[in-house]
């Protein structure tokens, strides 16, 4: 690289040929970089200012880095209000599913039972007590023996769920088939708490329960 | 800067970080989404496509249709209009949270309310305060009609009941967004296009029915079968819709054009689930979800879109 | 001279299939008998021959010719690099041809079968490695800005290029992550293999032939990692409001709008050098292409920027624009540095001066006619493309008719490139007929060292 042949920036343009790019022969040294250091202080302040619009605006549109809110500038409340309100019980969504997987194959899809065979839960009046005390035992532990529902007698047996079912799933099938309007049902829901506690207090237990012994038992706490 | 190394490190760096960023922080958010349980519906969403409809996924790929259309719905932040419609019994309570809503009307106590309330009541809230609202009215005993302001175009066009999210995708591979709409967007072809014969005729002339669109012709998915006396026609022959065949032939599609109308078919993306609900009955646009948010609304606001131009 | 050949013959490729891709756009008719050349296999075609064949091939040539140059010291692995280049080559060939078969993958710029890309991959490691082992072993220790800019491409390509194949098609991603992944490639290869192998080719040529320093090197310096941060980040833009949780979508955004601070950086520092210069660039065929570079880069990155905000973006996307700056990338800011960078590189190579410098006089004219129309029809064509898409009101036929004619500008715009790119190659063929004539060597392969560079450069010429 010949530094001598390096044109001054004030040559005339006249005298850079045409081509002189276009053919081998001499050329401008290589550059190399200035000497100037200089950034304008204006630029780094206005990259500072950049720098905190631009998390006001992920703020602004990013919904809150949460994974389920798709629509910039929508945030999980925008979402979450537009569930729907039945669904939006998460346990009376859940209940449904626990019901119709190990309960409706006796009590039947709508909730009448099968007479002489299944009690109904539709306006049963063990379902519809003022607590869910009752039904969440019936459901840990099963009933075995005679046991009158609305005025009707069966007498058969129902399985236990207490190793198959969380306290969650009970929690919520109890609260689906006590407050299920389809049916009629409008009794308070109840709570994985109670399952919970009923639960170990009865651990022990190890066998159905009967009509009887759940009668002595206060619907509520 | 003269350390080479500090160059080296620093650009792998930063290239690394972008990486994390945009792929791999993603990766661990919704890198493991399942198809959910649609329980009304009974099934797994997206549902899993038949046989035919996935080797139809390969012919829309190896024509390369996402260079065309795009397969995304888009949706803008929602805003909705608030109208009482009535103070209903309990009068003097509704009419204090009214005031409480809308400080610029009256006083707290909401006796000074002018008579009439302007409808709409709230006009373009976002949606979660329209709904707070709601909620705080309808317990006062009023009835409510909620609607919603904007649902953007792609909505109103007809191309979807509400936008895509990336649950949509899930038994797609590859998935193909696609970046631009020389033609319409795809996501729900299956919804508003459910004849096989049009989509059919589409691909083998798309200026049939359609003058003046870009649309290449594919003819190569089609034999043409000359009539022979004594022969029986096919059965699947293109007809009707108005499509003449040139005399004394008939034309058949061939089974990639089968599978790619298969796969045509299943674009679906209405389903309703969790990060999806639209709070708007599902009359306006039918979709395969039953009864979608009507209880959002006490009094539901029936807000169709405008029909879809065009499939 | 290998990488420059076969870049020639790649740009004419490239620009036949994309003229042929942009006609069929407006004339579906065309040759649809033929499904090897339906609009779906011809446009990824065009695009993938422009930017691995001439783009990246004519990119690495630069890279290696500057590294010898720029390092004072002797370019190593001279044997590798030539079958690499042929390997890359291959690899294309039989991509390109996939592709045209059905075999693309789909995801747009990922396009490459399965089977072809693993062999760019490795023609890039025999040919690349060697620019940054002669950039290691320098004389001169500082490093010059267009250095910066060459060595962040090199380093970047292979790591984005196998990193986005991977999530996308060897061991795609779960669902809509493998477009996000390749939203991150797209981004990445355009501005920090294409763009920065564009802003190598200027930062190294416009100071270099105008013969005045670089203003600010710490400006150069903020703007070098502006670009690159921000502009990696910058690529879910592209799918907003698609169905990806809306952070990685602002993110993208905030991050795009950012990347001006990266453009004004190279705007001024430039600029600069450029300012009372006309003469001297009006004499120049590199210069006038370099320059046409910088200020395609500067409408590019201020055009990208707005439409990186969500709510310009709601407008724009899915319309003419979207893939209009992606070939502004290519063909307004890569092409034509590495264009002049060629016509620059080549006379030195082989010791000769261009046989028709007429010809690249007149080529210049017609890329920066190609541009201007181009990007011109991409820009009000978008938003007039969007203004009809977001109307509900207007059916969709409407919006076609709306956004046709801006669709057949762009074919002229490709049409006038395509011209510029046969001129070229014919001046390229004519110089090396030349050369062998006087050479009077009868062999296939001639070795030249005529290169005055520091570096002597292997030149192979093809019968």
């Amino acid at each position: 690289m010949n530094l001598e042949t390096r044109p001054q920036p004030s040559a005339p343009a006249a005298l850079v040929p045409a081509v002189a790019d276009l053919a081998p022969g001499p050329e401008p040294a290589e550059p190399r970089n200035g000497a100037a250091f200089y950034t304008p202080i204006w630029l780094v302040a206005l990259f500072g200012v950049a720098l905190y619009w631009a998390t006001l605006y992920v703020d602004r549109h990013g919904g809150g880095f949460n994974p389920l809110v798709f629509t910039p500038g929508e945030l999980l409340a925008d979402v979450e209000a537009r569930v729907p309100r039945s669904e939006a019980d998460a346990l009376l969504a859940r209940g449904r599913l626990v019901f119709n997987t190990y309960c409706s194959a006796c009590h039947q899809p709508n909730g009448r039972g099968l007479p002489g065979q299944f009690p109904p839960l539709a306006g049963s009046d063990w379902v519809l007590t003022e607590g869910p005390n009752r039904i969440i035992r019936i459901v840990l532990d099963g009933l075995q023996g005679p046991i009158t529902v609305n005025g009707v007698e069966f007498n058969n047996v129902m399985l236990p769920w207490r190793d198959q079912l969380s306290d969650e799933d009970i929690a919520a099938v109890v609260t689906y088939v006590r407050g299920n309007k389809d049916w009629g049902n409008n009794a308070g829901p109840a709570t994985p708490a109670q399952v919970k506690g009923i639960r170990a207090a009865t651990a022990s237990r190890g066998q159905n329960w009967t009509a009887a012994e759940l009668l002595a038992i206060p619907v509520a706490d | 800067m003269k350390h080479g190394p500090l160059l080296f490190l620093g650009v792998l760096g930063v290239v690394l970080a972008s990486w994390l960023i945009s792929v791999v922080a993603p990766h661990f958010q919704i890198g493991s989404e399942e198809p959910i349980l649609i329980e009304e519906l009974g099934i797994q969403y997206p549902v899993d496509r038949s046989g035919e409809a996935k080797q139809g996924a390969e012919i829309y790929r190896s024509l390369g249709c996402n260079y065309c259309h795009s397969r995304q719905v888009r949706q803008e932040p929602l805003l909705a209009d608030l109208t009482v419609t009535d103070l209903g019994t309990n009068a003097v309570e509704a009419r204090a949270v009214v005031a409480s809503l809308r400080r610029d009307l009256a006083g707290v106590d909401g006796s000074r309310l002018p008579a009439e309330l302007p409808r709409p009541l709230l006009a373009d809230v976002p949606y979660a305060a329209a709904e707070t609202a709601l909620r705080r009215l309808t317990n006062a005993g009023a009835k409510v009609e909620l609607k919603l302001a904007n649902l953007g175009a792609d909505i109103a066009r007809g191309w979807g009941p509400r936008r895509t999210v990336a649950r949509d995708y899930l038994r797609d591979h590859p998935v193909l967004l696609g970046q631009v709409r020389y033609g319409p967007d795809l996501a729900n072809l299956g919804a508003r296009q459910t004849n096989a014969t049009r989509l059919y005729l589409k691909l083998y002339n798309a200026r049939l029915e359609m003058p003046g669109s870009t649309m290449p012709r594919y003819p190569f998915l089609f034999e043409e079968r000359r009539l022979r006396p004594g022969v029986q026609p096919s059965p699947d022959a293109l007809r009707g819709f108005g499509f003449e065949p040139p005399p004394g032939v008939e034309i058949v599609p061939r089974p990639e054009a089968r599978q790619l109308v298969a796969y045509l078919l299943s674009l679906k993306a209405d389903t309703l689930f969790y990060e999806t609900y639209l709070p708007r009955p599902s009359a306006a646009q039918p979709t395969a979800a039953g009864p979608v948010a009507a209880t959002a609304t006490n009094a539901p606001a029936p807000n169709a879109p405008a029909p879809p131009p065009q499939p | 001279m290998v990488l420059v050949v076969l870049a020639a013959g790649w740009l004419v490729t490239g620009g036949l299939l994309a003229v042929l891709a942009a006609v069929k756009l407006h004339a579906p008719g065309l040759l649809a008998q033929h499904a090897w050349l339906t609009y779906g296999r011809v446009q990824p075609a065009a695009w993938n021959a422009l930017v691995f064949g001439f783009a990246s091939l004519a990119g690495l040539a630069l890279a290696l010719w500057m590294t010898a140059r720029l390092s004072g010291a002797p370019l190593r692995g001279g044997g590798f690099i030539i079958p690499g280049a042929l390997v890359w080559h291959l690899g294309l060939k039989l991509g390109l041809l996939g592709i045209l078969a059905g075999d693309s993958t789909g995801l747009e710029g990922l396009e490459l079968p399965p089977y072809a890309s693993p062999l760019l991959l490795l023609g890039y490691l025999l040919m690349a490695p060697w620019a940054l082992l002669t950039f290691a072993r320098r004389v001169e220790p500082e490093a010059y800005v267009a250095q910066w800019h060459l060595l962040a491409a090199l380093l970047v390509f292979p790591w984005v290029f196998a990193a986005a194949h991977l999530a996308g098609v060897f061991l795609p991603l779960r669902g809509v992550l493998q477009a996000a992944a390749q939203a991150w490639y797209l981004q990445n290869l355009q501005l920090l293999w294409l763009g920065f192998l564009g802003l190598a080719a200027v930062f190294y040529f416009v100071p270099k032939l105008t013969g005045v320093a670089l203003p600010s090197r710490s400006l150069a310096r903020f703007g070098f990692w502006t670009l690159l941060g921000f502009g990696s980040l910058a690529g879910m833009t592209r799918y907003a409001g698609g169905p990806f949780p809306a952070w990685m979508t602002s993110v993208a955004a905030a991050a795009g709008v950012l990347t001006l601070f990266g453009v004004y950086a190279v705007a001024v520092n430039v600029g600069g050098v450029l300012r009372g210069q006309g003469a001297r660039v009006r004499a120049s065929v590199v210069l006038q292409f370099v320059a046409l570079a910088w200020l395609v880069f500067l409408v590019a990155g201020v055009v990208g920027a707005v439409n990186s905000l969500i709510a310009v973006r709601q407008w724009t996307q899915f319309t003419l624009l979207t893939p209009g700056l992606d070939q502004l990338t290519l063909l307004g800011v890569c092409g034509p540095a590495l264009l002049g960078a060629l016509y620059f590189m080549v006379p030195r190579l082989l010791g000769r001066s261009w046989p028709a410098p007429a010809l690249a006089r007149v080529h210049v004219y017609l890329a920066a006619a190609a541009v201007l129309v181009g990007g011109g029809a991409a820009l009000v064509g978008g938003l007039v493309h969007g203004a009809a898409l977001n109307d509900p009101q207007i059916g969709f036929i409407q919006v076609v008719k709306r956004y046709l004619p801006f669709a057949s500008t762009g074919t002229l715009a490709h049409l006038l490139g395509l011209a510029g790119a046969v001129l070229f190659a014919f001046n390229l063929l004519l110089a090396l007929v030349q050369c062998c004539r006087q050479a009077a060597q009868p062999v296939l392969v001639a070795w030249t060292t005529a290169a005055p560079a520091a570096a002597p450069q292997p030149a192979e010429v093809k019968p």
